[in-house]
């Protein structure tokens, strides 16, 4: 691991109590509130919100996105956070099997998840009447692909986003055929 | 893929060998490169080791592979 990267995980872990103790201060003692009369108290929160949680944010997006492009980072972290030990070869040939094993097990959780977020019941008292559905978009809100209004908008010099406009149902059927995809390959260029 | 009729099991006297030149499993395991943890399972049947490591058992008391382990088949 690199030196920056050594330097902005120890910024990143602690950064944590202090992101905890302004998350509680803005919950329980009105910090917001207080900034609005208060200079000392707004400092406080314009420190905590855009030095502390912009610059814990800012590394969040920069570790998981390294951990996606670069293998080597991404095998040093998440054998770190996961806690794995490949000390000897009969650790290696057990994490093997735990992956393949995780791997199976999260792949029938998904496709189980998939299914029931797939289908959906109704049953009316009234008419004593039952109906099986299956509901599946793509997106998550119907006037984006009807209007084409993207989250981004330059009215009023306001740029806001909201999170992925995917729905579950994609994300599900995306990460099943992730797993199947990646164990394959991942197989085919190792013999 | 033929069908096996009988199972092998790989069957070892490590601990014997240790025994004799009185050594600890955690001494056997750091002269071989290995945890402590996989000398026990190795001596308790719950591994068995692979080809290099069997060598470098063997080598480390100056033995052939055969005399430490060895092969039971199991009739089903």
């Amino acid at each position: 691991m690199k030196i920056f990267d050594k330097i902005a995980l120890y910024v990143f872990l602690g950064e944590v109590p202090l992101l905890i103790l302004f998350i509680v201060s803005c919950q329980w003692l009105a910090l917001p509130q207080l900034a609005a009369s208060n200079a000392a108290a707004k400092a406080l929160y314009d420190f905590g919100g855009f030095v502390v949680f912009g610059s814990w944010a800012f590394l969040a997006i920069y570790f998981s996105s390294k951990m996606l492009l670069q293998p080597s980072f991404r095998k040093v972290m998440l054998a770190k956070i996961t806690f794995m030990r490949e000390r000897d070869e009969r650790e290696i040939f057990l994490t093997g099997q735990a992956a393949k094993h995780t791997m199976l097990t999260t792949l029938a959780i998904l496709i189980f998840l998939f299914c029931l977020s797939c289908f959906t019941f109704s049953y009316d008292e009234k008419a004593h009447e039952a109906s099986w559905g299956i509901g599946f978009g793509l997106t998550t809100r119907n006037d984006i692909a009807n209007t084409g209004t993207n989250y981004s908008t330059h009215a009023d010099g306001l740029y806001s986003y909201d999170g992925l406009p995917v729905s579950m149902q994609t994300i599900l059927a995306g990460l099943i055929g992730w797993q199947i995809f990646s164990y394959n390959y991942y197989m085919k260029h190792r013999e | 893929m033929p069908k096996a009729e009988q199972q092998l099991q790989i069957l070892n006297c490590l601990h014997v060998f240790r025994a004799e030149r009185r050594i600890t499993q955690a001494q056997l395991a750091a002269a071989i490169g290995v945890t402590r943890a996989t000398i026990v399972a190795i001596e308790g049947g719950g591994y068995n080791p692979s080809l290099e490591l069997a060598f470098r058992i063997a080598h480390f008391f100056e033995t052939d592979i055969q005399s430490i382990f060895w092969i039971e088949e199991e009739s089903k």
